[in-house]
Parts: C-alpha cells; structure tokens; sequence
C-alpha cells in the first residue's frame, strides 16, 4: 500500500455503481432533473459532468467513465488496484482487459456473469414470480406514484430490492442507496449492453494475479461454483471462498473477512 | 384516529353503500324512480388481479341519466386494508336518447398503498369521456380517461428509512399520473349486466407494468 490509487467499483449493477460514486443518498422528496443520470466523474460547478440522456445509458458511456476515472487518479500511469463486487467486479474485469498495463491488483467480490451467455444460464435469470407481493407492491404503488423521473422510479424500484433475490443468503440487510432506475430499466428491456456482450474477452492479458472471492452459498447464483466457471477469463486466477453468508454479505456482513482476504492478496502480489 | 381506522371506516362506508361502479357501460333507462347497479370485477388494472366493487346510482336529470356511483378497488392477490383505492364519481349522457352518445365523466379518488418500503394515501383527480353507441341491451364504445395525482404523503417503513436511505416522511405534489385510451362494452341480459373495460395505459417512462388494462365486470341492475 504504497500510494498506489484503489478504484472501488460497487454492488447492485451499473446505476448503483454510477450513483454511489458520483452522489449520496438523496431523500424521498425532490425531484431531480428528468432523465439526467449523474455521470461519474466531476465537473467544475457541482462534481458531477453533464448528465448523460437517458436513450443514451449503455455500457459504453460506464466504460468511458472508469477510463477517465483511472486517468484522473493515476495520471503518471504507475497502476491502479481494482476492488469491485458483483456488477463491480465485472466492471473493473473489463477494465482489466482493456488497460492490463494500468492495473497492478484486482480483487473481484462474486463478480456478475462477465457474457450475456452465463448471465442467461443463471438458474435464476429473470424469474419473476407473478403473484409474488413485492411485485404486486410494485404494481399497485402506481396508483400513487408515476415512475416518471429518478427520484420516483428510485423509491418504487426499491420496493423489489429486499425481495427480488431472497435466493440468495443474507446474514445482515444490506444499506441500498438510490438505484438509478433509469439503467434499471435500460437492463430490463434489454438495452443496456451490447448484443452477445462479453465484458472480459481479453482479461487474459493481464499476467498478475487476480483474487476472486466468493460465498458458499449453495442456493446463490454467483457463488463459487459459478466463479469457478469464471476463472478461465483470467490468466492468474485465484478463487477463496468466505464460508457462511452470502453475496451481499461479501461487501457488508463479512466485510472484515473479505479485507483480510484482499491485505493478504496485497501482500502476495506486492501492492 | 389511525389510518388503519380511517381505511377500516371507508371500508365500510363502501360496503354499505353498496352500489359503486367505476364506469358504467349500458346506459341506464332512467324514469321517475332511480336505478341502481352493483359490480364486481377483476382482470388487470391496478394491479396483477385486483377485486373491484362499484355501485352506482343513476338519476334522471334533464331525462337524461346522471350515473352517481363509488368503488373501491384493491389486489386480490394481497387482500388488505392497507392497499385499495376508494373513487367516487359522476358520468352523465348528453344526449337524450338511446342511440349514439356522449358521456364525460369526472372522478375524485383516494388511493392508499403500504409495502416494506413506504405506505402512502393520495388524493387523486380523474376526467373521461365515452362515446359510443348505447341502446337498451347493449353499449360499445370508446373511452378516453385521465387521472392526476394532486397529493402523495408518503411515510418510510423502518427498512426504508434504515436501509433505503429515505426520509421518515415526504409529500409529494403531481407525482401521479395515467392516461388511458381505450374500449367499453356491456351487454344487459335483463337485470344482469356484464361489462368489458379494456385497453392502453400509460403510467410513466420508467414503469415497468405492462402499458394496458382489461377488467371484465358483471353487475346487477334494479329500479
């Protein structure tokens, strides 16, 4: 931990990652700008550049974000290290594919399926179980509030945030900061990636080692033996396993555990 | 007084009142004395498989019938009181006879919800109107209807405010609104009423319900 920059890329798919690096929770009541997610990195007035139109949300503008991101931090190029769970962790993979050069250490957290063909293959993949009552919640709050800008989709998107994955094992409930519903809705319908995508094509070009932690949770979708079917994107993998909790918990429950995973890592690769 | 109180006492107004209708279809055959109607329905509206109750009453004003009517509306996959919009309305045919008529409508209603996150009570405003063909036995038509939140109060549950970083409570001003465009039809086989509501609905860029409804209705109609 020589000074090195630490690039943290979040949980919860690409609009909690844009939102929580680029604003705090913001209360209920409000009304941000329509269709203006904030974008990454900082302008002079406010910290935050030009929101981006909302037609426009896809990866491409994430992955210019974390470029300019990287270049902000490391301007004299000596190397970044990579921390990023679950959408994050795919995020910084990509990242790692492209820019291999720039990145002196990755710790992935149940990094999400890194191609739209594992992504499919998920067990639980776009279930939604109809008479479940967070979607009949969800329905039925539309009586009161029109998801017609952020702030109202972020509150009603919500609603499904404790329920949607109770497949997965969760020791603590997991702080959830506003959503981003506007990317929400782009991965729904399809929108947000690139056709056949595949985020790490050329993460094998990056020869150091790269640490992939995982839960043990049988019933989870990206638990180790799913990050296990990972492991051939990278050069140097290395998978450990946190025993007893769940994804969620990687970065929360057992947060203790996981920095003592990744300082170990740090010491063995030198960053 | 608590909210549950309040719902519980609307409840009850509602089911006393019995008739409530959300929209009439065949036109009432009003004479000197009133009609009233009854209905249930379900099919997709305000949520997956919501129960709706209406009653109505209709009045002849100018010979012509003026539909008075409530309704209360709320998912039948989660029964409650928690969650159930109560509407109030009027509707009034401008033509005198049966045949080809006009029939705009105006609605006042109160929404409430309550999930993990948040519970909220609205207050919500509503304008239509049908035209179509209307005789005795049978209607069809076209319907245009819009409905504006005037005033949300949210209040955030413990995990909302605990773990969704949401304020302990929030009024928010126009922040609901739907359009719907669509067709009506109702077929009366004597008393008996069975009425079809369906069509397009939009309720904001970001909602992920799908963009229609359809209720199927079957009432009772007496004089």
């Amino acid at each position: 931990m020589d000074g090195t920059p630490i690039v943290f890329t979040c949980t919860a798919g690409p609009a909690t990652t844009r939102r929580t690096s680029a604003r705090s929770a913001a209360p209920a009541r409000g009304r941000p700008g329509r269709h203006a997610p904030p974008r990454v990195l900082g302008s002079a007035r406010d910290g935050l550049s030009a929101p981006a139109p909302r037609h426009s949300i896809g990866y491409d503008i994430y992955r210019d974000d974390l470029d300019a991101v990287v270049d902000h931090v490391d301007p004299d190029r000596t190397g970044v290290i990579f921390i990023g769970h679950s959408w994050g962790g795919a995020y910084a993979a990509e990242y790692l594919g492209r820019h291999p050069e720039r990145v002196r250490a990755a710790a992935l957290l149940e990094p999400r399926a890194l191609t739209e063909e594992l992504d499919d293959g998920l067990p639980n993949a776009g279930t939604v179980d109809l008479a479940d009552e967070w979607v009949n919640d969800l329905v039925f709050s539309e009586e009161l509030l029109t998801p017609d800008d952020h702030a109202v989709a972020d509150l009603q998107i919500l609603i499904a945030v404790r329920d949607a994955q109770t497949f997965r094992r969760q020791l603590a409930p997991t702080p959830t900061l506003r959503l981003g519903a506007a990317v929400i809705h782009e991965l729904i319908h399809e929108r947000f990636y690139p056709e056949h995508y595949n985020l790490a094509p050329n993460a094998t070009a990056y020869p150091g080692e790269v640490l992939i932690l995982a839960s043990d949770d049988e019933g989870g979708d990206l638990s180790a033996p799913f990050q296990m079917r990972q492991l051939d994107f990278f050069a140097n993998p290395t998978l450990e396993v946190i025993r007893g909790g769940g994804h969620d918990d990687l970065a929360n429950a057992q947060a203790c555990e996981s920095v003592a995973h990744i300082l170990q890592y740090f010491a063995r690769v030198g960053a | 007084m608590t909210a549950r109180a309040i719902a519980a006492g609307v409840l009850a107004l509602a089911v006393l009142a019995a008739p409530a209708a959300r929209a009439q279809t065949v036109r009432f055959d009003v004479g000197a004395t009133p009609a009233f109607e009854v209905l249930a329905g379900s099919g997709f509206d305000d949520a997956v498989a919501p129960l709706e109750l209406r009653g109505a009453v209709a009045l002849a004003v100018e010979d012509r019938p003026l539909v008075i009517g409530v309704s209360l509306t709320s998912p039948l996959l989660e029964p409650g009181i928690d969650d159930f919009v109560f509407e109030t309305f009027a509707e009034y045919d401008l033509h005198e006879d049966f045949g080809w008529t006009v029939r705009p409508r105006l609605s006042l209603a109160v929404p409430t919800t309550s999930n993990e996150v948040f519970s909220a009570t609205g207050l919500d405003v509503g304008v239509g109107l049908f035209g179509g063909w209307s005789d005795p036995i049978w209607t069809l038509g076209a319907e245009v209807v819009g409905h504006l939140g005037v005033l949300s109060h949210l209040r955030a549950s413990e995990w909302g405010r605990e773990y969704g970083s949401l304020a302990s409570d929030a009024i928010l001003a126009g922040n609901g609104y739907r359009l719907e465009v669509g067709a009506r039809a109702g077929l009366l086989l004597g008393p008996v009423e069975i009425a079809l509501r369906a069509g397009w609905r939009r309720r904001g860029d970001y909602s992920e319900s799908p963009p229609v409804y359809a209720m199927l209705s079957v009432g009772v109609r007496w004089q």
